[in-house]
């Protein structure tokens, strides 16, 4: 069936792109609403009485005032670092949401397709509202009654004019290219997001404004019954976004139990969850993804509903505690000294700290999460220092657990699901500094710059004849084998080991140079590092390497085959020294800023 | 025409122009090995060198860094596995 994604405001539209499952149907009247709640509980009998004499719009008022006074279930409160300066922003007309992205104005007639930096995701991000978080938070700090009135005026508008939204028509999606792969399935996890914390957030904690009115109230009601509906008939298992559905549907059966379907979203939901933490952790914990981003981003959602319970003194689910645990080990064993995730992937320097303290009160026992919580402040570091991830090839060499701490994550292992071309490469942090540093994501729009982060060159890696590693060109099956690549971490005498192998494909099309690229990485006294890289033609055909170092903010100063680097962060630097043998060496070069980044 | 390099996001949609290393060799039919030293400081930056001497055997070579004053020498052996010992 082909219709509009109107459900998520509630309204219909017809002949838009958006396929919904079949028999799918959205509640759009007051009778409907009414329909959906078990009005059999005796906390409803007022509503029940009015709607069984036909007395519609009383029993609305009455279910109105049912929520204005019911004391439990409630959201998880929203994190204090929801700043009130972006609150003030969004109140103003200029949403801020995307990290990098500097604030963009959106004034009445509101534009839900708004798209001003040519990145979808400004859209998608419109359309997830964690705008009304910001202005729900700060008009609970402050009681200013602007913020509650801009959250008014802007969902209003979202429920009345958002189904005229090419985005969310499905009419927005190009037709080539990487978007359209995903774009459309973020209509789950855009109805996931808003379940997970806006709009819950905003129903409870605006209730008792005066400026919250009931018709509003009643608009949410069943917004949120359609959505959790919408999200509940659309999940598609894998990863993340799975996730994030099935916390939307514990956490709307938790927060909603008076709806008619709770029961069931709960059950499927924590069923999946459970399915989910066991499937998408490889046994040393790492994520399918192997995008540590997404890797934080998944167990949060997983331990959300947990602690929701918690909150609201309901029982802890316990049959995934334990996978979620492993999940968290590996995040602290690979974390860098800033307390924050490796940069691999679509990862950013994602900060773990509030995640391992929301945790502690699944995980009392242990304090190596609540020493990474608190910078160290409480609890006792980790017992190890230098540790291997034999699933996701992940090595993470340390010297210490401070933040001045050495440490460098070297990745021998598969490409997982998102494809970067990053086999052998490194990261390095020290004295507070990123020193060697991985691009991580820049966006998802797949520029040119998008290609180079996710590319050889984007890496500290090396490239045969100026083109990188090809593993995407293997196709998934190579890129999603998960397999146990046995001991990576030695420690001869007082030097710690690991090494790689790239045997191909290399970038070249019918004429792919031949090479295998071993790496070796020591890390001598835990002082240095020796990078040790060897190059073995397998067709006997001359080949030219560039062996890459991709420094942090700073200035690289080059002298003969030697370069210092000096961070702008801290006062930390690096020195490097380089020795070839085997071919001629060209000039050493530092291409900074080159053809980018548009 | 070089390709782009020397760019870093530290967060979604922000970009930045940083220093990108590019140690470069000749065509070259025959196997090549490098060894590079990466060695972080702190406040006071350190006086770091290399020298590696590459011996007959493939894998095999000496590598002697020294950092203000202190040298380091250590022989290794890639031929199988990885050795490593520290040598005079």
């Amino acid at each position: 069936m082909l219709v509009g994604a109107a459900l998520l405001a509630g309204a219909v539209s017809v002949g838009a792109l958006v396929a919904l499952p079949t028999g799918f149907q959205s509640i759009t009247t007051a009778e409907q609403l009414l329909g959906v709640f078990d009005l059999a509980r005796p906390e409803l009998s007022q509503v029940a009485t009015l709607a069984r004499t036909g007395r519609t719009r009383e029993a609305l008022n009455a279910l109105v005032t049912y929520y204005k006074q019911r004391p439990r279930p409630l959201p998880l409160p929203v994190a204090a670092n929801s700043n009130r300066a972006r609150a003030d922003e969004i109140a103003a007309g200029r949403i801020t949401h995307l990290s990098g992205f500097p604030p963009f104005v959106v004034k009445p007639p509101y534009d839900w397709d708004a798209d001003p930096f040519g990145d979808c995701e400004t859209t998608i991000n419109l359309a997830r509202q964690g705008w009304v978080s910001d202005l729900v938070s700060a008009y609970e700090t402050s009681g200013d009654r602007k913020y509650v009135d801009a959250c008014v005026t802007l969902l209003r508008d979202w429920i009345d004019r958002s189904t005229k939204s090419q985005y969310l028509q499905g009419r927005a999606f190009t037709q080539s290219g990487r978007q359209h792969l995903w774009m459309p399935r973020s209509f789950n996890l855009n109805s996931a997001e808003r379940l997970n914390v806006p709009r819950p957030h905003a129903f409870f904690a605006l209730r008792s404004s005066p400026a919250w009115s009931d018709d509003l109230q009643v608009a949410m009601l069943r917004q949120i019954y359609n959505q959790a509906e919408y999200v509940f008939s659309t999940l598609e298992p894998g990863d993340d976004r799975f996730v994030i559905g099935n916390r939307a549907l514990v956490a709307t059966g938790t927060l909603f139990p008076e709806f008619l379907r709770s029961r069931e979203w709960r059950e499927t939901a924590w069923q999946n969850l459970a399915e989910a933490a066991r499937s998408q952790f490889a046994p040393d914990g790492a994520h399918v993804h192997l995008s540590p981003h997404y890797q934080w981003v998944t167990l949060r959602s997983l331990a959300w509903p947990l602690l929701l319970q918690r909150h609201n003194e309901l029982a802890v689910e316990r049959r995934y505690l334990s996978d979620l645990e492993r999940g968290l080990d590996y995040l602290l064993s690979t974390s860098n000294p800033q307390r924050g995730v490796p940069v691999l992937k679509w990862s950013s320097r994602t900060d773990l700290r509030p995640l391992f303290s929301s945790v502690q009160e699944l995980f009392p026992q242990r304090s190596d999460f609540a020493f990474l919580a608190t910078d160290g402040r409480v609890g006792s570091p980790p017992r190890y220092l230098s540790s291997e991830h034999r699933f996701s090839g992940h090595v993470a060499f340390r010297n210490g657990w401070g933040p001045s701490a050495t440490y460098l994550l070297f990745d021998v292992g598969p490409m997982g699901r998102l494809p970067h071309e990053d086999k052998l490469s490194y990261q390095l942090n020290a004295f507070g500094a990123y020193l060697v540093v991985d691009p991580g994501r820049y966006s998802y729009v797949m520029r040119p710059v998008d290609v180079y982060t996710a590319s050889s060159e984007g890496h500290s890696a090396v490239l045969v004849h100026g083109g990188g590693q090809d593993r995407e060109s293997q196709g998934s099956a190579t890129r999603l084998r998960q397999e146990d690549l046995g001991t990576l971490l030695n420690r001869p005498s007082n030097v710690e080991h690991a090494g790689g192998r790239f045997h191909g494909p290399w970038k070249g099309g019918g004429d792919r140079p031949l090479v295998s690229h071993y790496r070796d990485m020591f890390f001598v006294e835990q002082t240095f590092f020796l990078v040790v890289d060897r190059l073995f033609p397998r067709d006997a055909r001359p080949h030219a390497y560039d062996s890459l170092v991709q420094l942090g903010l700073g200035e690289a100063t080059i002298s003969g085959a030697r370069v210092v680097f000096r961070s702008a962060e801290t006062r930390a630097g690096l020195v490097i020294a380089h020795v070839t043998t085997g071919a001629p060496e060209e000039k050493l070069r530092n291409l900074e800023g080159l053809h980018g980044p548009h | 025409m070089d390709p782009i390099s020397g760019w870093t996001p530290p967060q979604y949609g922000e970009l930045i122009a940083t220093p990108t290393v590019w140690y470069s060799t000749r065509p070259s039919a025959t196997p090549v090995t490098s060894v590079t030293l990466l060695y972080p400081f702190g406040d006071k930056p350190v006086d770091a060198s290399l020298k590696v001497r590459f011996g007959s055997a493939p894998g095999a070579f000496d590598v002697v860094v020294e950092a203000d004053g202190t040298r380091r020498a250590l022989s290794f052996d890639l031929a199988e596995g990885a050795t490593v010992r520290s040598s005079k």
